[in-house]
């Protein structure tokens, strides 16, 4: 991922607004309003990927094939799937709910490269408790491009997640990161 | 005492439930089945370059998979011949040697023991290099490009342990052009024994409806398969569907014609396969006949005994390494043909890890049943029970054209038989010699009633 040390950061209204954003977000999801999220806060140009780097020497430059695996390499359309499938009422992975709590933290916004888009760094702390027994946690950094609609509201344009857990002891990665 | 011969009901379809959680079951399945069978490492197309390594576990030891000069593909146990420690931490790459973090004694890619660190000084010169090489892994072979690997020597050759299995195989794996693997595979964490997958894999349709009544609905309005959503009814005899096969070594698969198309994302997309499979079906037909170009254009859920399974149709290429008896490593890869296009590749990547990826909405649903299937038998009075897997019993027959013993039903547990049928004969079995000998009766197990 790239670090865009030097831009410009953006005003501290903005940065309230993208704040206030990235809760909004974390609630609609913990509290199993996908459809209200995917329909208010996600660009329908989205461009949502999370994937796993295999681990290599750091020297090594010279290995066969690719380094990544992408968990989610989705569109519009197919976080549409994964928002249906909640719907279905046939999804027995979440009958009985999952509970799903995030902490969303690490917040920075710079300018995007092209006006009304903002490039979002932050970080989140994710517990996923299912059934009786099953608690699961996950930590990742997100690197996202939000960008301001005809409306004015912000929407997700991108989401990058280089998810950092190579063996994944929490089973799957089937919620919203 | 365990009476390892009574676990296994062929005939009757009929399984312990100990299998599922007793220790001297698990260790005796990692002396008689991991350390004696085949398992598969890697695809000849993730290491093409001399150096290309990969790294994995065969049962549960650590082991190196690594390109010789020559071409040749040799695998070693990625342990220090001195004290222990790993040779190699990285899952992949390209090297010259392996050289262990604890005290640097260096090997070179054909394993033997090149470099001490203070050898002159601290041994006088007097450690036998050649005799502290890596221990190297007795069998390494591939099959259509498939790389596997065997710890113990008298083992039959890669394509003899395949069987009538490697007949069925090579309707997708030798596909015109050839399959490749696309790397890395993504590596998570199920609490369910080995075995579990591997049965649901072999040939499960009948959880498909239902286990997948959601995904199904949502993800494959255009597929065959949708005709299952819910369990409620088939739209033709199971017969018309599909078949199910076994073969002597436990491998075995479900077939259902027709459904390998239409369960991606869009309508481009499906037609893109679609035409893509309508292009080679005739080069697989002149090649294979036309029994084996019908399997090319079906979808398959499959298990290569013991631990390695796979779908045609969601492309899914899986690894079940055991942690225990109620633990597993589950390894997946996208499979693909190597002439398709780009951009055909990559929706398959996309779809297969939308389904049976770690975030993947098919794989997630089956995680729940292969954990509560292993954990309920940590019960004791419940592990005293039997578990059923009878469906399609009696109809059982030999083809003049299939190999192995085969079923016309496709919704059938024929599959799960041969895989637990061979799994107790590879615990009781001393030698190979003695399940050679076994080769010429084994399908009366299936066969006489």
């Amino acid at each position: 991922m790239t670090k865009h040390n030097n831009e410009r950061e953006v005003t501290r209204e903005v940065r309230d607004e993208i704040e206030r954003f990235l809760f909004r977000e974390a609630r609609l999801i913990d509290s199993e309003q996908e459809r209200e999220w995917l329909e208010t806060m996600v660009d329908t140009e989205i461009t949502y990927q999370v994937f796993s780097r295999q681990l290599r020497y750091r020297k090594d430059t010279r290995g066969s094939g690719d380094k990544e695996v992408y968990f989610f390499d989705d569109n519009y359309a197919d976080l549409a799937h994964r928002v249906e499938l909640c719907e279905t009422g046939m999804q027995w992975v979440a009958d009985p709910p999952n509970r799903l709590r995030r902490i969303v933290g690490n917040i920075e916004g710079f300018e995007g490269e092209r006006a009304g888009e903002y490039r979002v760094y932050s970080n989140c702390m994710v517990t996923r408790n299912r059934m009786v027994y099953e608690q699961m946690s996950y930590a990742y950094g997100r690197e996202d491009i939000l960008r301001r609609g005809v409306d004015g509201r912000l929407k997700l344009l991108q989401r990058v997640v280089d998810f950092e857990e190579r063996f994944v002891r929490g089973k799957n990665l089937l919620f919203i990161l | 005492m365990v009476d390892f011969s009574t676990l296994i009901n062929t005939k009757d379809g009929i399984q312990s439930r100990r299998i599922f959680h007793d220790q001297a079951i698990y260790d005796l399945e990692m002396e008689r089945i991991f350390a004696r069978c085949w398992l598969f490492l890697t695809h000849e197309s993730l290491i093409p370059n001399t150096g290309d390594f990969i790294t994995t576990k065969m049962g549960q030891d650590n082991v190196i998979v690594v390109r010789q000069q020559n071409g040749k593909v040799r695998a070693f146990v990625n342990s220090c011949s001195h004290r222990g420690a790993r040779v190699c931490a990285a899952e992949a790459g390209n090297t010259r040697s392996f050289v262990c973090s604890y005290h640097g004694w260096a090997y070179g890619i054909d394993g033997s023991l090149q470099g001490v660190p203070l050898e002159k000084e601290v041994y006088n010169n007097q450690l036998d290099k050649s005799s502290h090489g890596l221990v190297e892994v007795a069998l390494v072979d591939s099959f259509c490009g498939f790389i596997y690997g065997c710890f113990d020597p008298q083992a039959p050759s890669l394509r003899e342990y395949l069987g009538e299995a490697a007949w069925y195989l090579e309707a997708w794996m030798d596909a015109p052009g050839g399959t490749e693997l696309i790397g890395p595979p993504s590596r998570s964490m199920l609490y369910c024994n080995w075995k579990t997958p591997g049965e649901n894999f072999i040939g499960d349709m009948y959880h498909v409806g239902w286990t997948h009544a959601s995904s199904t609905q949502v993800l494959f309005s255009q597929s065959p398969l949708m005709a299952l959503q819910g369990n409620a009814s088939l739209p033709a005899p199971a017969e018309v569907m599909g078949m199910h096969f076994t073969s002597r070594g436990g491998h075995g698969a479900a077939i259902t014609y027709g459904g390998r198309g239409g369960i991606y994302a869009t309508a481009r997309e499906n037609e893109m396969l679609l035409a893509w499979l309508a292009a080679q079906t005739p080069k697989v037909a002149e090649r294979l006949g036309e029994v084996r170009a019908k399997f090319y254009n079906s979808a398959w859920d499959g298990t290569i005994f013991p631990n390695n399974s796979f779908l045609v149709g969601p492309n899914t290429f899986k690894v079940w390494l055991p942690r225990g008896p109620g633990a597993i490593e589950a390894l997946t890869w996208t499979w693909v043909e190597k002439d398709m296009p780009k951009e055909l590749k990559r929706i398959i990547a996309r779809n297969m890890n939308q389904t049976f990826g770690t975030a993947g909405m098919l794989e997630s649903e089956d995680a729940d049943n292969m954990e509560s299937m292993t954990q309920s038998n940590d019960g004791l009075v419940t592990r005293r029970g039997t578990l059923n897997a009878q469906m399609g019993l009696g109809r059982e027959r030999e083809d003049v054209v299939m190999p192995g013993v085969v079923s016309d039903a496709m919704i059938n547990e024929l599959s799960h038989r041969g895989f637990y049928r061979y799994y107790q004969e590879m615990l009781v079995a001393e030698s190979w010699d003695e399940l050679r000998a076994n080769s010429s009766k084994w399908k009366k197990a299936h066969l006489e009633r």
